[in-house]
């Protein structure tokens, strides 16, 4: 018998969470099931596609192990919480339910505890069922990455779930139980997005991350996915502590209330919407309100100069407010079914209009509030520059939504070191102040969107912490320049800050440094001979040597290659799809995370990486990958359209060419050749200059960046030419492009004599960026051994493409 | 003991229980009868724990029912609006029985399913109205509870198993001394088997008694007159003797009555009729006549859609509770 005593079984009853944990059975393991055949497909249709070799130096990614796991953390909250908690919204399951002998506390909380069960149990199966699977079949499976993603999933489950039993505990029909449950999830993010964004947009100056308690620098991990999928920092911010406790916390207060609510919930409320007229209104106007908010933010972003016509605020207006009324009404009328009980509280829109309206005003008087912040150079105590390259926007509501969380995006070590250091240098206190002064208040669009000059090269934003002589400390942005023939003088007076200069160009030490990756071409991972993570250590170890050479302005310039990289005595890389090495790692209590560009002081590097990138392309050719061949047919394009060659250096490579003569009848047949008309195409690319051998120190280079910068350039535009060309004539008025019907012809050409069944399809096409060693590529890959022998037809055919594309 | 002190339930603005005062003694069949919206469900679903009285107090043995367990696990409620798991069948009833309720007896279950003799692995969404009724009696009684709370119980049942149910709550009542609260608007089914009646109307009792002895305040009384008196003659003469006569039929010269008052009074006073009577018999109520006419005395009045030579006159102005 149960004691009424107990605590326990006031709280929670097994033999009814192992009830409640067969009647979701059924839904549980269907959508598990699902998930989990979906889940293992993945890794086994992946390395079907991908070759062995691939799949082997593939570094599995954090989303690619959740894979449909997530799927399952946002269904099953709904699915299962709606399943177990509908008893609320039938009389004779309502009867049932509370005439157990349990308490209603216990109820809730066990009924929760089995959906949370489920959900856990399996999220955490498929989770691991995929990961198991891919190391399996032989990819490099981050394990160090689960346990986050496991919180991950457990704490946005448990969210989900805690928000959605809320919900359902004070509704009793099935459409309340979603929209207000959706509600409790959604509106209070929504509004303290809203809210921060419109402070931010006010002020200027001012991250809305940053705007008072309200900010986005922490969300809770149901929002976090969104954000991080957007992100290149996507497995830590999924893994975020600091979310996972948000999120924890968040989820226990509404348990705690859901609890508290299903206790008080009458329940004679079944199959009606609301339990009382009171919260029946509360639901009507808190559906109604986010239209208004979006009205308030509206009217807004029309009063800033930037917006331009302000005669569209009543029409605005206009469209905003009926639309808020037909949900107000559409709310009512599907709940009450009743037009007369309407019209009888229709008046309650009138307390929409105030909460908008509170909601404006508390955000204008926050604003005018951070307006007031523009101290003096000797008013201000110190200025913590934060972050030098600040990512999030001032403004931004999208950002505010799902967390753009500067507080999650690893830092990188620099920054790390700078903003432990508070600066009073009074010339860095000057422009501060200055800074303060000229833009706060100021447009974010104008700030962000200002008129170059011809110095120019775009804008960079710098986040700082102020504080003042009285204390008082404030986070801004301060919208510095990036001049090509010069640096901007607040990054002149940081360099000339002893600590801050040591802090700017320091590199991590090897002891600090945890992972080096690089972003591959043909894909994201390593070699044959090496592990993505073993090149990227290789590089980096060329990278920290040649790095230790530079003079500290070059040391600057080298890491900050957004702050002024382009003046003529530093040609860069290039800048369309610059070789990154991410350094990743700790320091002290804190992680950062470092993108290195490959830029021009760092020609042995860029080397390493090329002939690693080619030897990569070459494992893929042994195995016939599709995503090799159709790099190499790329390839093949660009040089026919003969760009290359006018890269005049030692480096030069000049057009492949396309030798096409007759079929010999003296030449040797192979087995199983075809007869009659014949051609036999050698595909050879012919490289003018001395090929030096990968161990081969540079030596007396002059400029080997500009090859890539060349190769690179070229690239881009013959990958420009071939978006949303899908003509026969190709686009008019494109000098290097390539329709692609011509580039189905050259594969129609060339699939047949190499007698395999390729899976060339256009995206391997689209894809060709062109960062590739093609001198490695083919003399590694044997390329101008390769004879491919075509029949007349075929060999015509191809004659005819390549001299169009030479013509 | 089940004490309702005061009890008061409201939905909105609407009372459906007004200051409930009853009591239910151990070991005994109450029977709940009353006008439709009287209150009959609600107070059973107070009973059972799943509403929560907003005024007044309903307790077992002095402890209050909602929101406690101990009490709770004593008592079994089969409501009128039957529910099972979706696709459910019997046997899986009985399990998810078997964990809720502790004193789920599984020997007791399956005697009662052979008693049915319904298939327990039958889906129940394919039973009749009727049989998912003898279900969840079979679920309720094979917790062997010391309180049922049945409502609308003979509802879709056939005579027979009407019979059989009756039995076997007799039989829990007998052997272990269980009380049974049952409410209905078969009249005959509850003078048949309760003990005890409880007549309510718009949340309050009109009168509460023992089914073998009810106190109710009107008598029926047969009167026969020789050849001569009038074949033709009215209450009248009766009023004028003083006698609150609530209703009145004739047949020849035989006079029945429903009188309000005491038998004695009433024979007394029919004593000094000239002509004098040459038969007065005091008849026994049936339920269904107290019913209709305490109903009527409180203004809740029927029009002619009872068919029997009892029912009182329509009168120009119908009443009925909602």
């Amino acid at each position: 018998m149960t004691n009424p005593t107990n605590p326990a079984t006031r709280l929670f009853s097994p033999k009814l969470y192992r009830e409640a944990l067969r009647q979701l059975r059924f839904p549980a393991l269907l959508l598990g099931g699902i998930a989990l055949i979906l889940t293992l497909l993945i890794p086994i249709v992946t390395r079907i596609g991908s070759g062995p070799t691939a799949f082997a130096t593939m570094a599995v990614s954090g989303l690619q192990l959740l894979s449909f796991s997530i799927a399952l953390m946002y269904l099953l909250p709904l699915v299962l919480t709606w399943n177990l908690f509908r008893f609320g919204n039938a009389r004779n399951a309502s009867d049932y339910y509370h005439a157990l002998p349990i308490k209603r506390s216990a109820l809730f909380t066990t009924l929760v505890a089995a959906v949370i069960t489920w959900i856990w149990v399996t999220c955490a199966v498929t989770l691991l069922a995929g990961s198991a699977t891919y190391a399996l079949l032989g990819a490099t499976v981050p394990y160090s990455l689960l346990p986050g993603l496991v919180g991950f999933l457990f704490t946005a489950g448990l969210f989900a779930t805690a928000g959605v039993a809320l919900g359902m505990a004070i509704t009793g029909t099935t459409f309340s139980n979603i929209v207000v449950s959706l509600l409790v999830l959604c509106l209070p993010r929504y509004v303290m997005a809203c809210f921060s964004s419109m402070v931010a947009s006010i002020v200027g100056n001012l991250p809305s991350a940053y705007v008072g308690l309200f900010n986005g620098r922490v969300t809770n991990t149901l929002f976090a996915l969104p954000g991080a999928v957007m992100d290149s920092n996507m497995d830590r911010i999924l893994s975020s502590g600091t979310n996972m406790l948000y999120t924890l916390v968040l989820a226990a207060i509404y348990l705690v209330v859901g609890c508290a609510l299903f206790r008080h919930r009458r329940s004679e409320s079944a199959q009606v919407s609301a339990p009382s007229r009171l919260l029946q209104h509360v639901y009507r106007i808190a559906i109604t309100l986010p239209v208004l908010i979006a009205l308030a933010m509206a009217i807004q972003s029309m009063l800033t100069p930037s917006s331009g016509d302000s005669s569209d605020i009543i029409i605005t207006s206009i469209v905003f407010v009926v639309l808020s009324l037909i949900v107000f009404c559409a709310y009512e009328l599907i709940t009450t079914k009743s037009p007369r009980r309407l019209l009888r509280v229709l008046w309650t829109y009138v307390i929409v209009l105030a909460l908008a309206g509170v909601f404006w005003g508390s955000a204008s008087l926050t604003a005018r509030n951070e307006l007031r912040f523009t101290p003096a150079a000797n008013d201000i105590a110190g200025v913590q520059v934060l972050d030098l390259s600040y990512r999030g926007s001032t403004a931004d509501l999208l950002t505010s939504v799902i967390g753009y969380t500067d507080g999650l995006n690893s830092l990188d070590y620099n920054t790390l070191l700078l903003k432990e250091l508070e600066l009073d240098d009074p010339e860095i206190l000057k422009l501060v102040a200055q800074h303060l002064l000229s833009e706060t208040g100021k447009d974010p669009y104008m700030l962000e969107n200002p008129t170059y000059d011809s110095d120019q090269s775009g804008l960079t934003t710098v986040l700082v912490r102020v504080r003042t002589n009285t204390g008082e400390t404030k986070y801004r942005t301060l919208t510095i320049p990036q001049y090509i023939s010069k640096l901007d003088p607040f990054i002149v007076a940081l360099l000339q800050s002893p600590t801050a200069a040591e802090a700017m160009t320091a590199l991590p030490d090897q002891g600090e440094v945890r992972t080096v990756t690089t972003d591959m071409y043909v894909m994201d991972a390593g070699t044959r001979t090496q592990t993505k993570e073993q090149l990227g250590r290789q590089l980096y170890d060329s990278f920290v040597q040649e790095y230790q050479t530079l003079s500290p302005e070059q040391q600057f310039r080298a890491l900050y290659t957004q702050l002024g990289q382009s003046d003529e005595s530093s040609p860069t890389v290039g800048s369309l799809n610059p070789v990154v090495l991410t350094v990743s790692g700790v320091r002290g209590l804190n992680s950062f995370e470092c993108g290195y560009e490959l830029g021009t002081y760092f020609p042995k590097t860029v080397q390493l990486y090329t002939r690693a990138q080619s030897e990569q392309l070459h494992d893929l050719l042994d195995e016939g990958s599709a995503d090799a061949i159709g790099t190499i047919m790329g390839i093949m394009l660009w040089k026919t359209t003969d760009r290359l060659s006018t890269v005049n250096n030692e480096w030069r490579l000049e057009a492949a060419t396309a030798v096409v003569e007759p079929a010999s009848p003296s030449d040797p047949q192979e087995p199983g050749e075809p007869d009659g008309d014949e051609v036999a195409v050698s595909i050879q690319p012919t490289v003018s200059a001395d090929v030096e051998t990968p161990d081969e120190p540079v030596e007396s280079d002059p400029q080997p960046t500009e090859l890539f910068s060349a190769v690179w350039t070229d690239a881009y535009k013959t990958l420009t030419d071939f978006r949303g060309v899908d003509t026969d004539a190709g686009e008019p008025g494109k000098e290097y492009g390539i329709t692609i019907q011509q580039y189905r012809q050259m594969l129609d050409v060339i699939k047949p004599a190499l007698g395999r069944d390729l899976d060339l399809t256009l995206p391997y096409c689209l894809d060709l960026t062109g960062d590739v060693d093609i001198r490695s590529l083919f003399s590694d890959a044997g390329i101008p051994n390769t004879t491919i022998t075509l029949t007349q037809a075929e060999g015509d055919a191809l004659l005819r493409l390549v001299d169009g594309i030479a013509d | 003991m089940i004490q309702a002190s005061d009890l008061t339930k409201r939905f909105g603005t609407a009372v459906a229980l007004d200051s409930l005062t009853c009591q239910v003694p151990e070991g005994v069949i109450y029977g709940l009868v009353g006008s439709n919206g009287a209150g009959k469900s609600t107070f059973l679903r107070l009973a059972a724990g799943v509403y929560r009285p907003d005024g007044g107090t309903l307790t077992v043995d002095g402890a209050a029912i909602w929101e406690n367990p101990a009490i709770k696990e004593q008592i079994a409620f089969v409501p009128d609006e039957l529910y099972f798991l979706p696709q459910a069948s019997l046997e899986r009833m009985s399990y998810t029985y078997a964990d809720n309720f502790p004193d789920f007896s599984r020997e007791r279950y399956t005697e009662l399913v052979q008693t049915f003799q319904l298939d327990p692995r039958a889906n129940l969404n394919t039973f009749s109205k009727g049989m998912r009724r003898q279900a969840a009696i079979i679920l309720a009684l094979s917790r062997r509870p010391r309180y049922l709370l049945l409502d609308e119980v003979f509802d879709g049942l056939d005579p027979i198993v009407r019979t059989l149910v009756r039995r076997l709550i007799y039989r829990d009542v007998m052997d272990r001394g269980a009380s049974a609260i049952i409410s209905s608007h078969s009249l005959r089914e509850l003078e048949d088997t309760c003990d005890q009646l409880a007549l309510l109307h718009k949340g309050g009792i009109v009168f509460e008694s023992d089914m073998g002895d009810l106190q109710t305040s009107l008598i029926k009384l047969q009167v026969a007159f020789g050849p001569e008196c009038a074949a033709d003659f009215t209450e009248e003469p009766f009023t004028t003797l003083g006698l609150d006569v609530v209703d009145f039929n004739r047949m020849g010269r035989v006079a029945t009555l429903i009188v309000r008052g005491t038998a004695t009074d009433a024979t007394a006073r029919l004593a000094a009729l000239n002509p004098a009577p040459v038969l007065v018999e005091v008849l026994p109520l049936s339920l269904e006549e107290v019913f209709l006419y305490e109903m009527e005395a409180i203004g809740y009045r029927f029009g002619d859609v009872l068919e029997s030579p009892q029912t009182p006159q329509a009168p120009q102005s119908q009443e009925v509770a909602s």
